[in-house]
């Protein structure tokens, strides 16, 4: 490697933040708010809010192939095609290259991943949820995985804090399972959701129907950003910024403060970690560009590079000190790998409301929130423990629905004109389990086009997992049939980790050094001024989508980090 | 959509000017619609008999009416051909361009005329058979969708997603601008038809 030599001085900030993603975006603004000169580094390129958004206005026949997905596309991006949605014309361009970027699978595992400023906040799914105290304590009370070392009392002023700028809209439900947040007025839900929540709560007097919380502007504007369009092109970018991203809400706002310096095309390789002190100095990059190396330097630094990004960026970073990778002096770096098994539900046809429909394109689907294992004998799961939630939505079917008829013709036109049957699908998302076993590891044989060593997965469902799906099932069909609706199928399709794309837990929190990475404010045990904050540091998954956890930890953690560096503890 | 709308939308919207990057950028996202003029137009994929039996079979599927322009109008072999060229599978293809010569083999066997010199009535009881084939092994474990599947579903496909049908037979709304759950069909435009997209 080519060492360039310039002056320690000239790479030296107060802190350096690696990723740009949701929670790297967050660290940004934190830092550069509380007057950190602040470094962050971002692998992949630069993306400016709406100037880089090239597909944002396209309609399906302004685009190659009316925006279906290419073979050419798969040949360079297979596994990022595995979701079967993030590899359209129109979206393309924030996934990976997976002959550029390869890793090794003992097992399947999809990993979907975006390299660019911004990283998977601009295609993030957007549903927003509170943990609560039954996800907190879960491990602890029946034993998997370690203790989680925080409660919901110490995040719950973070989720105030985050939520409040970043814009989230819903109904409050006073759920004790899920908390209710700081809500921008909540997205409506449609005739037919409607009359599910009046079936689902006459019932099910456990359960209700609820519409998404979702990261998305519901008034005129927000902090500066427009009001969501309904548009429900989201995953392209957004032109009025009408959903939260790392590009049109946390980077901007880190810009304002003139502490931020953005490098994209930066590739941590590894931290750089001095025994003397104790503490990491700086981290290596290498430029994406021109592979030239660079060292930069600073007091504190923060980990966003994604859970297995991060992961791997400690796993390369090799010491006297720390042989077996950053930090890992219990062995657990790199396991414990957790994602959302989804893909399975229920759906079904309903009657009597063919002369509703409904207008705009709502971004946002209904949530019926956890109902198993709540502690009461009546709330318990047959074979399992923890628990699911569903997303979903009703809808009037399109032309779609006559493909497998073997009608054509002038009536055939006509009918398609007109929208179909009401349907409703809910598809359910359970909890995993954090395994040992379930681990990803350094592989020095296949390199990258950097030529850094990449990774290998081995990640499988369990028990707990397989037969928690039979009760997601079961109860899909349970809730739908109750609500009315016919034709009420069961499904059950293929889902690997890594598919929900909330990939987590390998370098998780703990209250014991021998068995965790971090500490309850995200330090690394035996580097404490290196701090963890992406999905990597999650001690168990909840059922609920992560995104916002990672930004209130986020924000907790850069508020300690401060602190310390104040007492000069760091 | 129209860039210059694109454009005056989102600053109105945002209740100020946009910067003169953001326009570059939708000017870029907003090229236009380069159709090469139909003269010129010629297949990547496809012989001139399988683009006339195709042109005229998915007329059949969705034939023009009253006002109204069907898949010949909005060129849905165009479209096709792209999709052949770009998106499907190899096994795809073959199985898309058989089922296009035996729709002509069956043509000539029955009518010793070419498909696309059929009348109507005669090219509908030959995609009827081919209807009926689909039917009978649906279920089974085919490598690719039979034929009439697909020529169906490619008809749909390129007739509601080209730029004629989705901007003007139906209910083009690009920016909604808010959800409403409940609406009366009655008061949804031209006489309740679908929206775009």
């Amino acid at each position: 490697m080519n060492l360039n030599l310039k002056s320690k001085k000239e790479n030296t900030y107060d802190a350096i933040v690696v990723g740009s993603g949701i929670s790297g975006g967050w660290a940004a603004k934190e830092l550069c708010e509380k007057g950190l000169k602040t470094l962050v580094l971002e692998r992949g390129r630069n993306v400016e809010h709406v100037k880089d958004y090239p597909t944002m206005y396209m309609d399906d026949w302004d685009l190659p192939n009316r925006n279906r997905i290419t073979e050419k596309t798969r040949e360079r991006q297979g596994k990022q095609s595995r979701t079967g949605y993030t590899t359209t014309p129109s979206r393309k361009h924030w996934f990976v290259d997976d002959i550029d970027n390869p890793y090794t699978e003992v097992k399947r595992f999809d990993w979907m991943r975006g390299y660019h400023v911004g990283g998977r906040s601009i295609v993030w799914g957007r549903q927003s949820y509170r943990w609560s105290d039954l996800d907190f304590e879960a491990n602890k009370k029946d034993g998997n995985g370690v203790d989680w070392p925080i409660r919901y009392k110490d995040i719950a002023p973070w989720y105030d804090y985050v939520e409040k700028f970043a814009g989230i809209s819903g109904q409050k439900e006073g759920l004790s399972q899920l908390p209710d947040g700081q809500f921008l007025p909540p997205m409506e839900l449609n005739v037919v959701e409607k009359h599910v929540r009046e079936r689902i709560a006459k019932n099910f007097d456990d359960r209700i129907l609820t519409i998404g919380r979702t990261a998305h502007i519901t008034t005129q504007s927000h902090n500066g950003r427009g009001g969501c369009q309904f548009r429900n092109r989201c995953m392209r970018g957004c032109p009025y910024g009408g959903y939260f991203s790392s590009n049109a809400s946390t980077l901007p706002a880190a810009v304002k403060t003139g502490n931020m310096t953005l490098r994209p095309h930066s590739i941590v390789n590894s931290i750089i970690y001095d025994e003397k002190s104790g503490k990491a100095t700086g981290v290596r990059i290498i430029d994406a560009e021109t592979n030239e190396t660079y060292e930069y330097f600073a007091k504190v630094i923060f980990l966003n590079a994604s859970a297995l990004g991060s992961t791997f960026i400690m796993m390369n970073s090799k010491s006297k000190r720390f042989e077996n990778g950053f930090g890992n002096d219990s062995g657990e770096l790199g396991h414990n790998v957790m994602d959302h098994h989804f893909q399975t539900g229920a759906s079904g046809e309903i009657d009597g409301f063919n002369d509703r429909y409904y207008k705009g394109r709502r971004p946002n689907g209904i949530y019926i929130p956890r109902f198993r294992n709540l502690g009461s004998q009546k709330t318990k799961g047959k074979n399992f423990i923890r628990g699911y939630g569903y997303q979903g939505g009703a809808s009037r079917s399109n032309w779609t629905r006559s493909v497998k008829e073997l009608s054509f013709g002038k009536d055939l036109k006509i009918d398609m004109l007109a929208p179909g049957p009401w349907r409703m699908g809910i598809n359910a998302f359970g909890e995993c389990l954090p395994y040992h076993e379930n681990k990803v590891m350094l592989n020095e044989e296949v390199r990258d086009k950097w030529n850094q060593p990449t990774l290998t997965m081995d990640v499988e469902w369990k028990e707990n997992e397989w037969e928690m799906r039979k009760d997601m099932r079961e109860q899909g069909v349970a809730m739908l049939e109750a609500a009315g609706f016919k034709n009420v199928q069961s499904y059950e399709r293929p889902c690997y980790p890594g598919l929900g794309i909330h990939e987590m837990g390998t370098a998780r929190m703990g209250r014991d050094p021998k068995t965790s990475v971090l500490n309850g404010f995200n330090q690394v045990h035996a580097a404490k001024n290196v701090f963890v904050t992406d999905g990597a540091c999650m001690t168990s998954a909840a059922c609920v989508n992560p995104s916002l956890t990672y930004m209130a930890l986020t924000a907790r953690a850069t508020d300690h980090a401060v602190k310390e560096l104040n007492k000069q503890n760091l | 959509m129209k860039r210059r709308d694109a454009i005056k939308n989102t600053a109105l919207l945002m209740g100020y000017a946009v910067s003169a990057s953001a326009i570059a950028g939708l000017m870029s996202g907003c090229e236009a619609d380069t159709k090469t003029s139909v003269d010129m137009w010629k297949s990547k994929t496809m012989s001139d008999t399988q683009l006339n039996t195709l042109r005229e079979a998915s007329e059949r599927i969705l034939p023009a009416t009253e006002g109204m322009v069907g898949a010949k109008d909005v060129l849905v072999e165009r479209f096709v051909d792209e999709m052949l060229d770009g998106a499907y599978k190899p096994a795809e293809i073959d199985s898309f361009k058989k089922g296009l010569d035996d729709l002509e083999a069956a043509a000539q066997t029955a009518h010793n005329n070419a498909f696309s010199k059929l009348q109507p009535s005669e090219m509908d009881a030959l995609i009827t058979k081919v209807g009926e084939e689909a039917m009978s092994i649906e279920g089974e474990d085919n490598e690719v969708e039979p034929f009439f599947y697909a020529l169906k579903g490619i008809t749909l496909l390129g007739f509601f997603t080209s730029e004629k049908v989705g901007e003007d037979v139906l209910n083009y709304l690009p920016i909604p601008g808010g959800y409403w759950g409940d609406v009366p069909m009655s008061e949804i435009p031209q006489e309740g038809r679908i929206w775009s997209f």
